[in-house]
């Protein structure tokens, strides 16, 4: 006989079973991986698009409020100044320290000024939409620094917009996506 | 010297038979299981390609079209920049936008009032007071502001319609679609 000595021979028979079970195993943990896989990659897909319909619901209150700032300059830097507690007939003075002052400060006409800069207040024209699926505010405005500029007899001020953008996915359960965008605005007024 | 030989018999029928029927009960799903993975891969793809597209359109809609050329979209479906079936990697987009111009005379934004009074009593600038500096906030038109320009629209919303279909696929399935909408400022610049 050829057979080795050294090594045993096992048996063969009632293999085949197990052997089918550990491959069938295999093959369902691969299966099981893929669908995973397929699931999430769907999810993401769905959740750039919702990205993107609340991003640019943000940049759409961005929209309003510069509209606004270009139509009411002037009302814009007084309440800006104001908000700083500063007088807004008498403005900066030119080469003076820019404090923020609580007692004397008003930030009343900032929020007067951003209030309608929303969905609510100019409702979307676009015909079979559920205008509560797609909503956008400003909801913040405020003055970050002013100063004057004696050479050109200009007070500028650097603001601040905060906007927020909401889009509610019906579809892949997605419910509402909330975005929010700053953008910082230089004002100018003669004085 | 071997130390011991076992049964060498080959498989029996009946084991060959029970391992072909459970190998066929697995592997058959599975590989339709595969078809669809496939098939759903290539619908993940031909998505995340279509959500790029729409935001390089609607970002064009938002800050490079003029004002004229938008407007001509007004309440009117027309098709966006690529053309329709546009192809990528043997995908097709096609997309739609329609243009919602508000007229000036109906923008009406409430404006905040300041009571005039001596600035030279707010001393080192301070304001001396605060809350009687401000007056309740008044309605006001775009119309208004430029009465020069009323009939020029300063802001329409746009709908941007995004939809797309996979290579094997004749029509686009309406499911295989979605909306992005903004609103567009044409800001007055002197």
């Amino acid at each position: 006989m050829l057979l080795n000595k050294k090594f045993k021979i096992m048996p063969r028979k009632g293999m085949a079973i197990p052997l089918v079970l550990v491959f069938c195993v295999c093959v369902m943990v691969f299966a099981a991986s893929l669908m995973l896989f397929r699931k999430e990659s769907k999810q993401q897909n769905l959740s750039n698009v919702h990205f993107l319909q609340a991003n640019f619901l943000a940049q759409s209150a961005i929209q309003m409020m510069l509209l606004k700032l270009s139509a009411f300059p002037q009302e814009a830097c007084d309440a800006g100044v104001l908000s700083l507690g500063y007088c807004p007939f008498r403005g900066i003075i030119a080469g003076s320290d820019v404090e923020f002052n609580e007692a004397s400060s008003n930030k009343a006409g900032l929020e007067q000024f951003f209030a309608d800069c929303n969905s609510d207040a100019i409702e979307l024209k676009i015909p079979d939409i559920n205008p509560e699926n797609w909503k956008f505010a400003v909801t913040d405005f405020k003055v970050i620094s002013a100063y004057t500029n004696p050479a050109e007899r200009q007070l500028i001020i650097s603001a601040q917009i905060t906007s927020l953008g909401e889009a509610t996915m019906e579809r892949g359960s997605m419910d509402v996506r909330k975005e929010e965008m700053i953008k910082t605005v230089k004002l100018t007024r003669e004085n | 010297m071997i130390s011991r030989i076992y049964n060498r018999n080959g498989l029996t029928l009946v084991e060959i038979m029970m391992a072909v029927s459970i190998l066929a009960f697995i592997i058959l799903p599975v590989v339709g299981l595969l078809n669809y993975s496939n098939r759903g891969t290539r619908e993940q793809d031909a998505e995340g390609i279509a959500a790029n597209l729409a935001k390089e359109e609607m970002n064009r809609l938002m800050y490079v079209v003029t004002r004229d050329n938008l407007l001509e979209a007004e309440a009117n479906p027309t098709t966006w920049s690529l053309g329709a079936d546009y192809d990528v990697k043997g995908n097709k987009f096609s997309g739609e936008f329609s243009v919602y111009p508000h007229s000036s005379s109906d923008l009406s934004f409430s404006v905040p009032q300041f009571k005039f009074h001596d600035p030279q009593k707010c001393s080192g600038g301070y304001e001396t007071a605060p809350t009687d500096t401000l007056e309740s906030p008044e309605p006001m038109t775009l119309a208004e502001v430029y009465p020069d320009s009323a009939s020029e629209c300063r802001l329409a919303d746009i709908l941007l319609v995004v939809k797309w279909r996979v290579a094997s696929e004749d029509d686009y399935d309406p499911r295989n679609q979605f909306k992005l909408i903004a609103r567009r400022a044409f800001l007055v610049t002197e």
